[in-house]
């Protein structure tokens, strides 16, 4: 395989240096934040004379290669930054490297900023991938929150990501589950990315560089998962200054600080913890002993001008002690601890100008501990995950790029229970190799056309091969417009039993459970609405094969393989946990979106149906699933209110130094489709019983032939910035579900028999009520 | 002027929605069914075959229309084809077998056949169960009986278990427990239990929930005759006499009891219990052979 490898990198290599030899030279260099020295992601650099231009990848690396010789004006531009222009003069067989340093635009400056780009924003649209949406920490913090702010809470305010409920920061893209969804942490998996039983994402905002998000048709350098990849990049940290943040919201309190390495490069960490534990658990007896801790770390080290080399660590830890009665001897309670554990290394390299290259060693750990001991049940689930990845992009010339990868995954994990009646232990050891290749063609200006294979091979007690092309092409319609078509298979290899209040527990593919496979079609369309707004729309079509629903009876299906020498059963595999079914998604989406001036954020629609065949499921016929949301509208609003009525009146913006910032977040969504109590009956559990005030069974209606009302919420915030000798202290006023609206979660159906009588009784769950709470953000 | 306007129409529609409260319309989920609880024990003749019908959410069942009395009821031994018809009788509101010419047998294929009418529809169903084979019982050498005391602990301090050892039905997975307490009531319940503080009022109103445990044992080695297994104090809640049953039950039973009573998943949603009839009935057909014994907890 590393002779392989070597001997692919030998040959793309003096691919690129005959590449060199044309009389023709190239641009390349690295974006980066003038203040920070972090790399910028996606900025744009562009050749007006030629009307040739590129972004930046994910470390701010960039290249124009097969620029005939001569004089030209080069423009970096990046959204919040202010545009950078130098000329160069460009000679035979030279490759000119730019190191640029943007420098923050000041909105509050003399100028109105209309748009901090100069390159258009369909230009800007065109180059994005279909489906994919980018979020910096701004937009993150600046969406109204449940005390938090939270990564995952901020996607569901996207269109085609719905939650299913309040209490749940779980996602559900374009009609798929949770499961489906891949983290990813500086190139790192995350598998359980939860605290506090889903309330919470583990991602602390404050550490986030930027967040890409795929909801779909996703590139093949992305595999594994079905439906989409929230793929996170942490700050390198400042290379030039000392800086930090600290933060505290009712619930914790958390800071983040950064700076120098020297010349060579940078350092930044961050810390956050919850404090009711120390607080109002030590007075009040009711609540259990519980508390999250978080942290990130990364150094990022400038070896060379073409050699990078960052190390992450990211670590998570929930510790939740719960007595029912904390004066018993043998309190109904339990211990459950647990926590994530990820590290990586990557090594960013320029091979040449045109050959830029970008490896991993990274590995991931997530481990839960549960103890009840009052019924003697006892429970790890452990996943381990060490991965090996390289990816390499090939700039042939403007029109013509290709991009190479590797990824070897050696994962390590599975569950042990200890409980009266059996024990179960399914500890598995899964490799699985992927490759894949994709080429980027522009045959004229007009079109963008990208192809990709990968290629997975999963050894595990069955062994799955897979090949997935994936095809995306984008046709500019107008100077105003853009059209783009995608088309793609996916594979996926492993599932998620989600458990009430529990941490989900992975497994993987294998003899009983076969790999998942999904279809994406998607046809988008882009409109720039004048110079300040983005118009996108797209339809998709989204089919499963072999997916995996948690057998809701697995109690009565899973069967042992072997037993103890008391006759006691052992489970070790994973037969009958999970339902195998198919199922399609199609859906519309609309977003409309502003990313600059005193009035900032989106308004979106989407529609979508999505409807599952699950074997043993509703007698085998087709139904809607829980997270079906037909109709889903998000309005996300950031206002700065000192400046408001200036963009209004086409005003020059002023610029104080204490600063008023509303924030809004309105959401609807269409009812979920719910199965209802349809009727009750008597029943004795067993024979020698007598009838009596537990002796009424549920029957259900059709599975979920109902619909929830529709679910609607309005969210406000309020934050004033005052800057004082380059301190910046924010304190902010959240306001969750304002308006106290009472939505449904779902149905609590009680009842007994009393006095020969039955006794019904209906409770409605509702989710969060207003919920207002309060903090401080220091920023120095 | 026409942003301000257009501003304004949003955010009046976005607190319109926004406020007041939902709620869910129940009234069109029921659809009639036949409950069916019946149990028929190898060796014995077949009787307390309980017909009922479903009752809709809220609504309380008339107790003359609750138990169907005039349904058609058999039972077919697949083995003769032999079909065996079931009469209602009043005085125990079920259906039993009035002839002396059949006794159910061990590990043997019975069919139970329903048709009844009610609702203005005419229901039917069929179920079939596989009874245990013969070899169940209690060890009653190595399982409780006589008294115990509450957590009695062994000489060496640790609280003794409360034993049970069972032979087991050959080809049978499935051992549900039942664990009584005769004398449950406010007075006897065991207040200063170790594990919770359950106030008098509280017992009062879920006495019941108290009185009646079950456990089981599931998937047993099939190669194994014997099966021992520690009852756990915490299915004990009163000083009282205890009844315990443990019964070597059938697929159908199995399928049913473990699912019937868990059709709420945690986000609230409903789903189906396992029920194996073909039809419009609800409930089970089974099959169970079962062993009793008793004892005491004292104070």
């Amino acid at each position: 395989m590393i002779k392989k490898t070597i001997l692919f990198l030998s040959i793309l290599l003096c691919l690129s240096q005959n590449q060199l030899a044309q009389n023709e030279g190239s641009i390349s260099g690295f974006v980066y934040d003038k203040s920070s020295g972090e790399g910028l992601i996606g900025a744009n650099i562009f050749i007006k004379s030629l009307n040739r231009g590129t972004v930046t990848n994910v470390t701010g690396y960039f290249v124009i290669p097969k620029i005939n010789i001569g004089n030209y004006e080069v423009t970096i531009s990046y959204v919040g930054y202010k545009n950078y222009t130098t000329k160069i003069s460009l000679k035979s067989n030279e490759d000119k490297f730019l190191d640029v340093n943007l420098q923050q635009e000041d909105i509050r400056g003399d100028e109105i900023v209309v748009r901090a780009d100069s390159i258009k924003i369909i230009d800007k649209l065109f180059n994005k991938p279909v489906s994919k949406i980018d979020l910096s920490p701004a937009q993150i913090s600046k969406v109204p929150r449940v005390v938090e702010a939270d990564l995952l809470r901020t996607l569901q305010t996207l269109p085609g990501i719905v939650p299913l409920s309040d209490f749940s920061s779980a996602i559900y893209v374009r009609g798929g589950t949770p499961d489906q969804n891949l983290f990813m942490v500086d190139g790192t998996d995350v598998y359980n990315p939860e605290h506090a039983f889903g309330l919470f994402s583990t991602f602390n905002t404050d550490a986030i560089k930027k967040v890409e998000v795929y909801k779909g048709g996703f590139g093949a350098e992305y595999g594994g998962r079905l439906s989409s990849v929230i793929n996170i990049t942490n700050k390198d940290g400042n290379r030039n200054n000392f800086e930090g943040q600290a933060q505290m919201s009712l619930l914790s309190l958390s800071t983040t600080l950064s700076g120098p390495i020297g010349d060579i490069g940078s350092i930044s960490g961050s810390l956050r913890r919850t404090y009711f534990d120390q607080t109002l658990s030590k007075f009040v007896d009711e609540l259990p002993d519980y508390y999250f801790v978080d942290g990130n770390f990364k150094a990022f080290f400038d070896l060379s001008k073409s050699n990078k080399l960052s190390v992450s660590f990211f670590g998570s830890h929930d510790d939740l002690n719960f007595l029912l009665d904390k004066k018993r001897s043998e309190s109904l309670g339990f211990d459950y601890i647990w926590g994530n554990l990820t590290g990586s290394i990557n090594w960013r390299t320029i091979f040449s100008p045109t050959l830029f290259g970008n490896f991993w060693v990274t590995a991931s750990k997530f481990n839960s501990d549960f103890n009840f001991t009052a019924v003697e049940v006892k429970e790890k689930n452990e996943i381990n995950d060490l991965t090996i990845k390289g990816a390499i992009e090939y700039f042939y010339n403007d029109n013509l790029n290709f991009k190479f990868g590797f990824e070897q995954k050696n994962v390590y994990g599975g569950l042990k229970q200890d409980f009266p009646s059996g024990k179960v232990n399914v500890m598995r050891t899964r490799k699985l190799y992927s490759i894949y290749g994709s080429t980027s063609w522009k045959p004229t200006i007009l079109w963008d056309i990208e192809a990709g294979l990968r290629a997975d091979y999963l050894q595990s007690e069955k062994d799955f091969k897979n090949f997935d092309p994936r095809l995306t092409i984008k046709y500019r319609l107008s100077e105003q417009a853009n059209l783009k078509l995608s088309a793609g298979m996916f594979h996926q290899y492993a599932n998620r039993i989600p458990r009430l209040f529990f941490i989900s527990i992975w497994t993987t593919a294998d003899e009983y459970v076969s790999g998942s496979s999904s279809n994406h079609f998607i046809l988008g369309y882009e409109r720039a609405l004048g110079n300040k707004f983005e118009l996108e729309v797209e339809a998709y079509y989204k089919t499963y094969k072999d997916i995996y629903s948690y057998n809701q009876t697995f109690i009565a299906d899973v069967s042992p393989e072997s037993y103890t020498s008391d006759n006691i059963p052992i489970y070790n595999n994973q037969k009958g946990l999970f339902n195998r079914g198919d199922g399609n998604s199609y859906g519309l989406e609309f977003l409309l979106r502003k990313e600059s001036g005193a009035l900032s954020g989106w308004i979106s629609y989407a529609f979508s149906k999505t409807v599952f065949t699950i074997d043993g499921i509703n007698k085998g016929n087709s139904f809607e699933p829980r997270h079906n949301r037909t109709h889903a509208v998000n309005v996300v609003a950031n206002v700065d209110l000192n400046n408001f009525l200036h963009e209004l009146r086409d005003e020059k913006f002023i610029n104080p130094d204490n600063k008023w910032t509303l924030g809004l977040n309105f959401a609807f969504f269409t009812g979920q489709p719910i199965t209802l109590p349809g009727s009750v009956y008597l029943m004795n559990r067993l024979p020698d019983w007598e009838i009596n005030q537990n002796s009424i069974a549920i029957y259900p209606s059709s599975i979920n032939t109902y619909n929830l009302p529709f679910y609607s919420r309005l969210d406000f915030s309020l934050t004033y910035d005052i800057e004082y000798d380059g301190w910046t202290l924010s304190p902010y006023l959240q306001v969750f579900n304002m308006l106290n609206r009472k939505n449904v979660w779902f149905i609590q159906y009680k009842n007994e028999v009393k006095n020969n009588l039955i006794k019904q009784e209906i409770d409605y769950q509702y989710m969060f009520p207003i919920l207002p709470s309060i903090g401080v953000t220091v920023k120095f | 002027m026409k942003f301000m306007k257009n501003t304004f129409l949003l955010i009046s529609a976005a607190f319109l929605f926004s406020c007041g409260e939902s709620t869910v319309e129940l009234e069109q989920t029921y659809e009639p069914k036949i409950v069916v609880n019946a149990i028929i024990y190898p060796g014995q003749k077949v009787a307390n075959i309980s017909l009922t019908r479903n009752i809709p959410l809220n609504t309380q069942p008339n107790p003359l229309t609750l138990f169907l009395n005039n349904a058609n009821v058999s039972i077919t031994d697949l083995s003769t084809g032999k079909i065996y018809t079931l009469t209602y009788n009043a005085a125990k509101l079920s259906y039993e077998y009035k002839g002396n010419d059949w006794i159910v047998d061990y590990d043997k294929s019975y069919k139970l056949s329903v048709n009844a009418a009610f609702d203005g529809k005419t229901l039917s169903a069929e179920s079939v169960t596989k009874t245990p084979r013969k070899g169940f019982s209690i060890v009653d050498s190595e399982t409780i009986s006589g008294e115990i005391y509450y957590r009695e602990k062994d000489k060496n301090n640790y609280v003794k278990e409360i034993p049970l050892k069972i032979n087991l039905s050959p080809g049978t997975k499935f051992y549900p427990i039942s664990i009584t307490a005769l004398d449950a009531s406010d007075t006897t319940f065991i207040y200063n239990n170790a594990y919770v503080e359950v106030e008098r009022e509280d017992v009062k109103k879920e006495l019941d929930r108290y009185k009646y445990m079950q456990r089981q044992i599931q998937n047993v080695n099939p190669t194994a005759t014997q099966f021992k297994f520690d009852i756990n104090w915490i299915s004990i809640w009163f000083y009282s006499r205890y009844r315990l049953v443990v019964y070597a039950a059938d697929e159908n039973f199995r399928l049913y009891n473990l699912t019937y009573r868990n059709v709420q998943e945690f986000d609230g949603n409903f789903h189906e219990p396992r029920i194996n009839f073909l039809g419009d009935a609800i409930g089970v057909f089974g099959s169970m052979i079962a062993d009793t014994v008793y004892f005491k907890v004292k104070k």
